[in-house]
């Protein structure tokens, strides 16, 4: 017992001992009056409840100033409480009593919310974290998920694109897909996301548009509209135990965005305001002018075939630009990149007004962000309010509304944000003429004029009523409407698109209505302490749940100009009867999506514990949704869970140094609905005639399987929690093993069924591995000016394996072919998802390396059969032949390698140190084991191979242009070990293709470690003008975010891929940005 | 109490390392890797025809479907066409083999046989990892022409599957290609399936200037003898027999007489150490067995060509004309490939 805290007894006792006859007996008023403070820093503590403890009743909170002031009978218990801080008690006695209170052991008291039910973290049985307020703020960014990366253990966030208001991709203890679509550096595997609930309302994550931005849309997201100043915490649900209650949609984990909430009787109101600078990104090594002429003539004059095609590859038309170097046009030396990005200056702006009380409280928040993209023409602003009103009429009733209203507007230039920006496609030779008033780039104007304008509107509501209509017993029910509507606007101009302009008209309209009701009872045979005796939560619920999604588009092309940006309805150019000129068959216009989807659920759960020591946690729920197959309407999911607060067992207590220690053990199983109306029940299309008549007919491509069933998942979870030392080391474990089951595959049918395909259940993952908190205090003064040292290390190591394969195929080869060639492999045993590529052994030094065919006398070559120039040689890469048949050959000699789909290891590290009124916090996190195919230098060195072009298509397309020579190791003759093979012998490359995509050579270590923010803010106390103003806090920072990144990776960003691994050369670049902020408080 | 975080870091340490251990535990649950063997690997060539007298490779001939790969094959079975053992088609013979690979610019045949080596092998083998077969060069008295049959057995640790009744079919030797005489039968075949073989021609005329057409002129092969050394000798004759000087073939570069190898893919010389007979009416060449060295491994990809060309002047034009011939040698020996005209050419200028 501390001395400060005999003090306050002294204080409290004494007029008590003074008086205390006198209390007993007239039982009179007193007024208590007194500050509330921090006991390390002396900061005042607004909003701390004053409580009695015997009634259970409110008596007040303290105000800005942490002053409080109480009527109530002398004697009576009066208890301080205040969220994450140890509750404090002292007898009433008239007069001031001051009280400090101190930091509790935060990680366990305070309250989370699971399965819609709040409870202390030390009675949960599950894997959960809790981000705080405190630990997402001054970073400005565009979307809150940036935040979170290296934040929790296991929640594995790659911000693979820059493009502001996009979101990159989001797993909780690993991949759970197989689902592969697109192709080369647009192949992307079906989305992990988790279920997003905000304030009790689950939410659709994506905000309706898929990660492959293969769909039309908006593409602006919840998580992208809502403010990270409004933000109270942020949960992650990782086991299937907490998740369990979140049903049909909790199989991937569950995040929780709580917002905050009013609590000051003084309205507050809080701005946080500032600036921040984006600045674009490394630019890819390129050798212009001059070094790129030299390079091309060099290569053409010396490699070729002959003489006499060296001849006339230099007097064909279309390598004037190489030969004609002393006509201005062509002597130039363009920074084409360069001409794409932008510095911009941006602000952010957040207002919060707040007050009230546990039984009246209010809040309105109010955000604005601009947030200018780096590559011109692109940005992201966004506007948001947020109401919430809580009401607590009765005792026993509850009332809490919220209306949340967002617009985000997003400008996408050119590019899908993911796909097709930057210089990637304009990235063309330096030695054309950069843009000029006579000189327009196609792809370069695209970027300057097009417009594609992205709105999103969001107005999200709810309602939440709590009755208690007998003790213990309450009703509850939550409604929640949730309601989006997108639009895009494009026109791209004649002169960037082919030689015809293109109007595109986006709209899309999505709701989702959520209700659940439900009753609850709640009995504690201890009123007043949960560790007195036993306690039991029952609750039963249903829950319904609507949504609709319908959009619309019309694309009309060929319009009469640039300054015509109509007219808008049905393309006539797409007009029935008129395939011809739809040869391409790009005609999207008409409702692209219109889907109803219903769900129903029932849900029961029951929580026991005694004195908080042993808990149980029991649930159960019932899943049916419109989607699944007709003969498998509902999932069940139940789950259960253990814990052992170890440390509140007697014959611990002599062990003083732990705080806290339990064990956790938990199972469950949870779904995933995938099935679709069109996989379980088929669809209808119109044929073009049977008999001469239009007719409908079963839709040919899907045979309906109606006995689908939901993906499911299940998982065990073994967890330990430790605080030592009073809490300045906390260890947090876990470990896990989760499978998911069941899920849907393509199986492709014999023709003579009729049918294409048929999707069922059958293919299962295991994820399984260790996560790993560690929040250790190294350096803490008494002082409260003194310095302190706080540290956070996470880490998760998740192994995903293929467990099964419909049909028990141990193998399944994704094709890819052109561009890329680059093959994905689902091995049964092996990473969930692999690469199939070549393997790459090294370069053949000389030609005598190559191995020679015994009995055909000849060397190995590429490819199988008769074919010419293909027989490798010095300078050629050696890859290995498994069959040993002398022919490197697709069918044969392609291996499953890597993993480029998810990290072996991810975490974080955040260090934060305080000394006297400065506070300086650097977060980093970090990814171990990662494959990345470098598409972007692979893609770049194929092309090298044809130095005479601008462009090649097929294998490999895009513009030629030359990297910079100086930082390759390539093969050249006399040298060892070079990393790549011969570069400027195009000629004999182009048979073997050395530089094919499809192999090891390109295939490098993503690993990085990331200096995610650094901020260093400065806290004004106990100044004369922040009195004068009003003031309570005064706050300034500047923040360096996303400022370095480490890692063996040859490209300049390991992250900014796909989600498959893949560098994309024309993929959205990440920039660092630089902030100025101030957030005061009034 | 901080005297005591020994234990504690004990402790977490246990923890950690059960942790570490269930990892172990976790590995048990899934899968290990394994082998893919598709149901749809499959020889997409189920009869193969070996001509007796040179080496005969069988490749391209398997389609794993992306099955793990490698793959193990052997043979089994091997039997004639009435079901009994053919053992005589894996014994062993003298294979000649390369050990490094032939590059056409060898200047000798010393060069050439200096990359070669003879090793002993079945008759007929199975490479091991990609089903391709070789039946090697032997001769009918080790093996009888005729039909035989053997099964495949690939496998890998994900399955196996035998390829059942295959056909080998082994023909009688061609001593040379184009061979005049059927495989099977050994009678000459029909003048319409190459019972005649006839050079390429161009601008050639006969004594009264029309165009002489290259059937009207026939080669022949013939063996003279067996020396130390393979040659091959070129003699043209007219037609009354009388042999035609070379020297009529004025533009023939004797000394840089070259072909296209497709196997090697280069520009390879026509022969070694030409000798011309003293009236220049027999042209003889050391050449390698066979010839062209890699005839018989690329499966007649290969062969050797020779153009003799000339020109004339014919009504004041200068005209080019010349015969060429493609083919190869399998047996060695001294081998003289007569042109025979039916009809004179015409070599003097108008």
């Amino acid at each position: 017992m501390n001395k400060s805290y005999l003090k306050i007894w002294m204080v409290v006792l004494l007029p008590l001992l003074v008086c205390g006859g006198m209390v007993h007996a007239q039982q009179s008023q007193v007024t208590v009056t007194g500050k509330v403070v921090d006991a390390r820093s002396h900061q005042p503590l607004p909003g701390v409840s004053v409580w009695n403890p015997k009634t259970n009743k409110g008596l007040g909170v303290t105000d800005a100033a942490g002053n409080y002031s109480i009527s109530i009978p002398a004697g009576t218990n009066i208890q301080f409480r205040f969220v994450g801080y140890r509750s404090k008690t002292v007898k009433a006695a008239s007069g001031r009593v001051n009280i400090s209170l101190e930091l509790g052991d935060r990680s366990l008291k305070e309250a989370v919310i699971v399965g819609y039910q709040r409870k202390t973290k030390e009675t949960l049985t599950g894997a959960v974290s809790v981000i705080g307020h405190d630990q997402i703020q001054d970073a400005p960014v565009a979307n809150v998920q940036d935040l979170l990366q290296g934040k929790v253990a296991g929640l594995n966030i790659q911000n693979n694109t820059g493009a502001p208001g996009f979101r990159g991709t989001v797993s909780i203890r690993g991949i759970s897909q197989l689902s592969i679509s697109g192709n080369g550096d647009q192949s992307y595997l079906a989305t992990n996301n988790p279920l997003l609930v905000i304030d009790n309302v689950p939410v659709d994550y994506d905000g309706g548009f898929s990660q492959d931005m293969l769909q039309p849309g908006a593409a602006t997201g919840p998580l992208a509209l809502i403010p990270p100043e409004d933000i109270e915490t942020i949960e992650v649900l990782k086991d299937a135990q907490a998740t369990s209650l979140y049903g049909s949609r909790g199989a991937n984990g569950v995040i929780i965005i709580t917002t905050r909430k009013g609590n000051s009787p003084t309205p507050i109101i809080d701005v946080n305001s500032s600036v921040f600078v984006n600045f674009p990104p490394q630019l890819r090594p390129t050798w212009g002018g001059n070094l790129e002429r030299w390079y091309r003539v060099n290569s053409i004059l010396n490699y070729s075939k002959d003489l006499q095609t060296a001849r006339n590859m230099l007097a064909a038309d279309g390598a004037q630009f190489l030969t004609d170097s002393l006509n201005p046009f062509y002597n130039n030396a363009t920074d084409w990149q360069g001409l794409f990005y932008q510095t911009t200056i941006n602000t952010n702006n957040n207002v919060q007004i707040s007050g009230g009380n546990p039984k009246l409280n209010y809040k309105a928040n109010l955000s604005y962000q601009l947030n200018q993209g780096v590559i011109k023409n692109t940005g992201f602003n966004k506007y948001s309010l947020n109401m919430q009103l809580n009401m607590q009429p009765m005792q026993n009733l509850r009332i809490s509304t919220q209306l949340f209203g967002a617009l985000g507007q997003k400008q996408r230039g050119n590019g899908g944000g993911l796909t097709g920006n930057g210089a990637g496609d304009a990235f063309t030779s330096s030695l054309l003429p950069g843009p000029a008033h006579f000189v327009g780039i196609p792809q370069f104007e695209g970027y300057e004029n097009n417009m594609d304008d992205n709105n999103t509107v969001n107005i999200r509501a709810f309602v939440d009523l709590d009755y208690e209509f007998i003790p213990n017993f309450r009703i509850n029910s939550t409604t929640s409407y949730d309601y989006y509507t997108d639009t895009r606007d494009r026109f791209n101009q004649a002169f960037a698109n082919n030689n015809q302009t293109q109007l595109y008209g986006f709209v899309g309209r999505r709701d989702e209505l959520n209700s659940r009701n439900g009753i609850n009872y709640n009995f504690n045979s201890d009123k007043t302490n949960a560790e007195g005796g036993h306690n039991v939560y029952a609750s039963l619920f249903t829950e319904i749940n609507v949504k609709t999604d319908n959009q619309h588009i019309r694309d009309v092309r060929n319009g009469p100009s640039d300054y015509y940006w109509g007219p808008r309805g049905y393309s006539p150019r797409f007009y029935p009867g008129n395939p011809w000129n739809d040869a391409a068959g790009i005609n999207d216009n008409g409702t692209s999506v219109s889907n109803l989807y219903h769900a129903l659920s029932w849900a029961a759960s029951l929580s026991y514990n005694y004195k908080t020591k042993y808990n149980i946690d029991l649930a159960y729920r019932l899943d049916g949704n419109s989607a699944a197959g007709v003969n498998n309407r509902y999932t069940v999911n139940p789950s259960i869970g253990f814990r052992w607060n170890f440390n509140k067992e007697h014959w611990m207590s002599q062990f003083n140094w732990l705080d806290f220690g339990s064990f956790r053990l938990t199972y469950g199983q949870n779904s995933r609905a995938t099935a679709t109306l069109v996989n379980s029940l088929g669809s209808f299309k119109t044929s073009t005639s049977y008999n001469n008549i239009p007719a409908i007919i079963p839709n040919p491509d899907i045979l309906p399987n109606p006995f689908l069933q939901p993906e499911k998942s299940y998982q065990y979870n073994f967890g330990v929690d430790l605080g030592l030392f009073k809490s300045r080391l906390e260890i947090i474990y876990d470990t896990y093993f989760k499978k998911t089951f069941n899920i849907v595959r393509d199986l492709y049918l014999p023709n003579v069924t009729g049918f294409n395909k048929i999707q069922l259940n059958g293919a299962s993952i295991a994820n399984f591995g260790h996560e790993l908190t560690i929040t250790g205090r190294p350096i803490v003064s008494p002082d409260p000016k003194g310095f302190q040292w706080t540290i956070n290390v996470n880490g998760a190591y998740n192994r995903g394996v293929l467990t099964h394969l419909p049909g028990d195929l141990q193998f399944y080869r994704q094709e890819q072919g052109a561009p890329t060639y680059q093959e994905f492999a689902l091995q049964v045993g092996n990473n969930v998802i692999a690469n199939y590529i070549y393997k790459t052994l090294g370069i053949f030094q000389s030609t005598d390396d190559v191995p020679v065919d015994p009995v055909r006398g000849v060397r190995y070559k590429a490819f199988r059969g008769n074919g010419t120039n293909q027989y490798f040689q010095a300078g050629d890469v050696n890859w290995l032949d498994i069959n040993g048949d002398y022919a490197l050959d697709d069918r044969d000699d392609n291996i499953p390698t890597g993993r480029p789909a998810e990290p072996l290891v991810t975490g974080g590290i955040s260090n934060t140190f305080n000394y006297r009124n400065f506070s300086l916090n650097v977060y980093c996190s970090y990814v171990l084991d990662r494959s990345i195919l470098n598409n972007a230098l692979a893609g770049r060195m194929r092309r090298m191979q044809s130095p005479d072009q601008l462009k090649i298509t097929g294998t490999a397309e895009g513009p030629v242009n030359v990297y910079d020579l100086s930082l390759i190791d390539y093969w050249k003759p006399g040298s060892v070990n070079a990393k790549y093979p011969a570069l400027e012998q195009y000629y004999h490359s182009l048979g073997p293709i050395n530089y094919r995509l499809d192999q090891t050579l390109f295939q490098e270590d993503g690993s990085y470690f990331k200096i995610n923010q650094i901020t260093l803010s400065y806290n004004f106390r106990d100044f004369g003008f922040m009195k004068r103003w009003g003031m309570r806090l005064l706050r300034t920072y500047v923040t360096a975010y996303n400022i370095g990144i480490f890692s063996p990776y040859s490209g300049p960003n390991p992250e900014t891929v796909t989600d498959l691994g893949r560098d994309d050369i024309s993929g959205y670049p990440s920039a660092a940005s630089f902030t100025i902020g101030l957030s005061t408080e009034f | 109490m901080m005297h005591k975080p020994g234990r504690v870091v004990a402790g977490v340490s246990v923890v950690l390392l059960l942790g570490l251990l269930s990892t172990g535990c976790y590995d048990r649950f899934v899968p290990d890797k394994k082998d893919y063997f598709s149901a749809n690997a499959n020889y997409s060539v189920t009869s193969f025809t070996a001509i007796l007298g040179r080496t005969n490779v069988f490749i391209n001939i398997f389609n794993a479907d992306y099955s793990t790969q490698p793959l193990d094959f052997t043979i089994e079975n091997v039997r004639h066409e009435d079901s009994s053992a053919a053992p005589e088609l894996l014994q062993q013979v003298d294979a000649r083999e390369w050990k490094t690979f032939y590059q056409g610019n060898e200047k000798t045949l010393a060069e050439v046989e200096a990359k070669r080596y003879t090793e002993k092998k079945p008759i007929f083998e199975i490479r091991p990892h990609s089903g391709e077969l070789f039946f090697w060069n032997t001769d009918s008295s080790k093996v009888k022409p005729g039909t035989y049959y053997f099964d495949v057995r690939v496998k890998n640790h994900g399955g196996e599957k035998v390829f059942h009744n295959l056909v080998l079919s082994v023909r009688r030797p061609h001593p040379y290609d184009p061979y005049e005489f059927d495989d099977i039968t050994g009678e000459r075949k029909e003048i319409k399936d190459g019972g005649v073989t006839h050079p390429t021609s161009y601008g050639m005329v006969d004594e009264l200037s029309r165009p002489l057409p290259a059937d009207s002129v026939y080669i022949s092969f013939r063996k003279t003898g067996t020396g130390k050394t393979n040659t091959v000798s070129f003699i043209f004759l007219d037609q009354d027999s009388v042999p035609i000087s070379l020297s009529h073939f004025n533009t023939t570069k004797w000394d840089s007489l070259k072909y296209h190898s497709n196997m090697a893919d280069a520009d390879v010389y026509f022969g070694f150490n030409r000798k011309m007979n003293a009236d220049s009416t027999k042209v003889t060449f050391d050449i390698t067995n066979p010839f062209p060295v890699l005839a018989d491994v690329s499966t007649n990809w290969d062969v050797a060509h020779i153009d003799f060309s000339y020109n004339r002047i014919s009504f004041n034009h200068r005209v080019d004309a010349g015969l060429g011939f493609s083919f190869s040698i399998y047996e060695p020996g001294n081998w003289d490939v007569i042109f025979q005209f039916h009809k004179n050419p015409k070599f003097d200028d108008d």
